[in-house]
């Protein structure tokens, strides 16, 4: 009897183990895309950023304008930076129900997820579904393809980036500091000493969170871990290397500590995590930043001052452009061919894209012009500064006070951008990948130590190259330089 | 006595097999059911393709453990905080009882328990906080007034780990003292008072009276709980450790444990795998059970009356 029941209980275990598990297949070519469909689908659209107040009455304006077009209804769930991955990682491993997410090479690490099968491979869905969506990204979808599948879709946007600061204009003016002119930490030293000494609300001159260090100033990709190509510096042309073993990244360092040292960055940059409200109240002068054309005044739109920027780097366009910032479709969406009609729309309906990005003519933003529009400070509505995180950002209504030029600007800088010899190059990482994640746990204790420069960064340096090396990055580099000397050899 | 069989088991024992229903349900739900979940730590877990649909990979897994270069450091931390914490925590949680209910003065007596349980019910984010408050490098209470009264230097704590082994000391106590307190004291409630009107007649002063009835009264109690604790070894607490230094990278050397370590690897772009994770939380669990298994082994030897099973 007791033999029996626990044989039963152990077949109803697994039957849970099972359901709980089982693969869910997607079916293609169910939808006609040009009819109207009869079912209403909800799709679930997970975003990473503010939480908005009044997303219940964009929602709805959404559905009205979508009810004759495809039939759907839209849910955004928007959730803050740092719950967004943590929650959806969680919602992934356990095979749970949504759409849409939102993924970039770093957050939710968009390969690992496509190659663990979390999204859906979208090229099947391609002709019938987003054929204009594809044909508008042209090569930077291929960019986002995982071994030559594409599993996401990256926002249409300005696809390269430089280096440089972004400053505050008030104070630039007050003491004729052109910032165009300075080039490096040693030029721009004795200014944030000055501005030290004569704004007394001022006391922190520069500022930095765990990104826009003094080393993000350097360009270079990072194939995997601390394995790194630089672009700007021809020493390193065609050479995998080491990070932590270059005088540069070291040298960068050092400015972090000696800035630090000197008092002109806040003393408790290694544990603060508001860089972004301390830059709104206004206390620091500049920082180091990833800039596009008119990326200072997007920032400080809703600030009680101006910033205003300038380029110290070249202007490139890397393998990483497009991936960084995408929209992918969940292998667990009950109808990826409604979603993928959906995102459509979003990439090619002007009055779609706007309504998700601005809200509701009216009630979240006024109207200036036919293509400019000023929001309301207390909006209870927008994704304005979220608008890179998904569609096309160039279907947009411009805001007041941006460059009336901006798209233009923003498509002249595409094109202007500079290809690093090795453009297209993807690192199959399967030969090293327990090497990476050890890797990845040194980096972990030691990147915040050597870059933000609460301390000494040399002799920390030692050990962080030393923890590198036992963890196999010499074998990684090593790899990399393979695969990268042979696609270059190929191409 | 006549056999009954599973079913007049049953029917004898109806109530109160009822009523350990729902503790049942609870360990099958979540203690057992899980349990096959160990398949996917000897697997190459692809979300598309379910549990038992993914490739095996024997023990690669495995082999991230013990390859990385902390496993050292972390294993330490990990047995050395915990020993600390279930026996330090063994004698403060007695002393506290004892402590307790020697206050005759019943308002004073509720008013201590109050106090040091209090702090149990804060979640480790709020705690991670106070303590920023005190050793915050600029603002912090102790850099901004202890130090320079006693005309000492400041101190950068979230980049010295060295001092961390004490603040994860005291944070844990802080917490956790109060409420580990509180099983005793109701084993102290429950010792006959006819021993100590019988140990007074005799003569025996307050602290004989400790010595020779209360605590031999609860060393049972003290064994179970130990045997317990000492199982759960390898299974840190995770908000003391992740939480409250702020998972700051240079306190790693005196912060990181295995949970902690587990995490940010899992968390870290690039090597996300729910695989990795398995093959840790075995590793955690089988430890444990070795070690439950031995230190109830030993006690059994020692003193059989008190050994847990």
């Amino acid at each position: 009897m007791k033999k029996r029941i626990s044989a039963l209980l152990a077949v109803a275990m697994l039957g849970g183990a099972l359901a709980g598990c089982g693969g869910s297949k997607v079916a293609t070519g169910g939808e006609d895309p040009n009819t109207v469909p009869e079912d209403t689908y909800e799709i679930n659209w997970y975003m990473q950023g503010m939480p908005q107040d009044d997303v219940a009455s964009v929602e709805a304006a959404v559905n009205d304008y979508l009810k004759d077009k495809i039939n759907v209804t839209l849910k955004m769930h928007r959730l803050e930076s740092s719950q967004y991955s943590k929650q959806l990682n969680t919602m992934i491993a356990a095979g749970e129900y949504f759409d849409i997410a939102w993924t970039t090479s770093g957050v939710l690490d968009y390969t690992s997820n496509a190659r663990n099968g979390a999204w859906l491979a979208l090229d099947p869905y391609i002709d019938t579904y987003i054929p204009q969506t594809i044909e508008q990204l042209g090569e930077i979808a291929d960019n986002a393809r995982v071994d030559g599948k594409l599993y996401a879709l990256p926002t249409l946007k300005e696809m390269a980036d430089s280096r440089g600061w972004t400053y505050r204009k008030d104070i630039a003016d007050k003491y004729n500091i052109d910032m165009d002119s300075i080039k490096t930490f040693e030029q721009l030293e004795p200014v944030l000493k000055m501005v030290q000494e004569n704004e007394p609300d001022m006391q922190y001159p520069i500022d930095w969170g765990s990104d826009r260090t003094p080393a993000s100033l350097m360009k270079y990709e990072t194939v995997a871990g601390t394995a790194v190509i630089f672009y700007d510096n021809e020493k390193y042309d065609g050479k995998v290397v080491n990070l932590t073993e270059t005088p540069e990244y070291l040298d960068a360092c050092k400015w972090a500590y000696k800035l630090y040292s000197e008092g002109l960055v806040k003393r408790d940059i290694m544990t603060a995590t508001d860089f972004e409200q301390r830059l709104k109240d206004g206390k620091t002068f500049c920082y180091v930043d990833f800039l596009k054309p008119g990326k200072a005044k997007e920032t400080s739109a809703n600030y009680s001052f101006e910033l205003e920027q300038s380029t110290v780097s070249d202007v490139w366009q890397d393998n990483g452009a497009g991936t960084g910032s995408m929209i992918a479709v969940s292998r667990t969406s009950k109808n990826p061919e409604r979603v993928l009609r959906f995102i459509e729309l979003l990439y090619t309906d002007a009055t779609l894209s706007n309504l998700i990005n601005y809200g509701i003519e009216g009630k979240h933003y006024t109207k200036i012009n036919d293509n400019t529009i000023s929001i309301p400070g207390d909006t209870p509505y927008t994704l304005q500064g979220y608008q890179w995180m998904q569609g096309n950002v160039f279907l947009n209504y411009l805001t007041k006070g941006e460059d009336p030029e901006k798209v233009e600007k923003l498509k002249a800088f595409n094109a202007e951008a500079k290809k690093p010899m090795d453009y297209g190059f993807k690192f199959d990482k399967t030969p090293v990948e327990m090497e990476i994640a050890a890797v990845s746990t040194v980096m972990n204790e030691y990147r915040k130590q050597v870059s933000m420069g609460s301390m000494d960064p040399e002799p920390i340096m030692q050990e962080y190259t030393k923890k590198l090396k036992t963890a196999g990055i010499d074998k990684i580099v090593e790899e990399a330089q393979k695969q990268y000397d042979e696609f270059l050899a190929n191409k | 006595m006549k056999k009954k069989g599973f079913l007049g088991d049953l029917k004898s024992n109806g109530p109160l097999l009822t009523m350990c229903l729902p503790g049942l349900v609870f360990f099958i739900l979540f203690n057992y059911l899980p349990m096959f979940g160990i398949v996917i730590a000897f697997k190459q877990y692809k979300f598309d393709m379910g549990i038992w649909g993914s490739p095996w990979n024997g023990l690669s897994n495995f082999k991230f453990m013990f390859s990385s270069p902390d496993a050292w450091v972390i294993t330490r931390n990990t047995i050395a905080y915990n020993l600390l914490f279930i026996f330090g925590g063994l004698v403060l949680n007695v002393a506290m009882a004892i402590g307790l209910s020697e206050i005759r003065n019943k308002t004073f007596s509720k008013t201590c328990q109050t106090i040091v349980i209090m702090p149990h019910f804060l979640s480790y984010v709020i705690v991670s906080f106070l303590v920023l408050a005190f050793l915050h490098v600029e603002n912090g209470l102790i850099n901004r007034s202890v130090l320079p009264m006693l005309g000492k230097e400041s101190v950068d704590w979230y980049s010295t780990p060295s001092a961390w082994p004490w603040v994860l000391i005291i944070v844990n106590f802080w917490k956790t003292v109060g409420y580990g307190s509180v099983v005793y004291l109701a084993g102290i409630a429950g010792i006959d008072m006819s021993l100590y009107e019988a140990a007074k007649v005799d003569g025996a002063n307050r602290w004989q009276q400790i010595r020779y009835i209360t605590i031999p009264a609860l060393v049972p109690l003290m064994v179970i709980l130990t045997i317990l604790n000492v199982g759960k070894i390898f299974n840190s607490d995770f908000g003391l450790f992740y939480q409250v230094p702020l998972n700051t990278g240079a306190l790693y050397p005196t912060t990181n444990v295995i949970s902690t370590y587990v995490y940010n690897m899992l968390m870290s772009a690039g090597t996300g795998s729910v695989g990795m994770a398995s093959a840790a939380a075995f590793y955690q669990s089988v430890v444990g059970f070795i070690l439950v298994m031995t230190t109830n082994l030993i006690v059994k030897r020692i003193s059989p009356e008190n050994s847990l099973f």
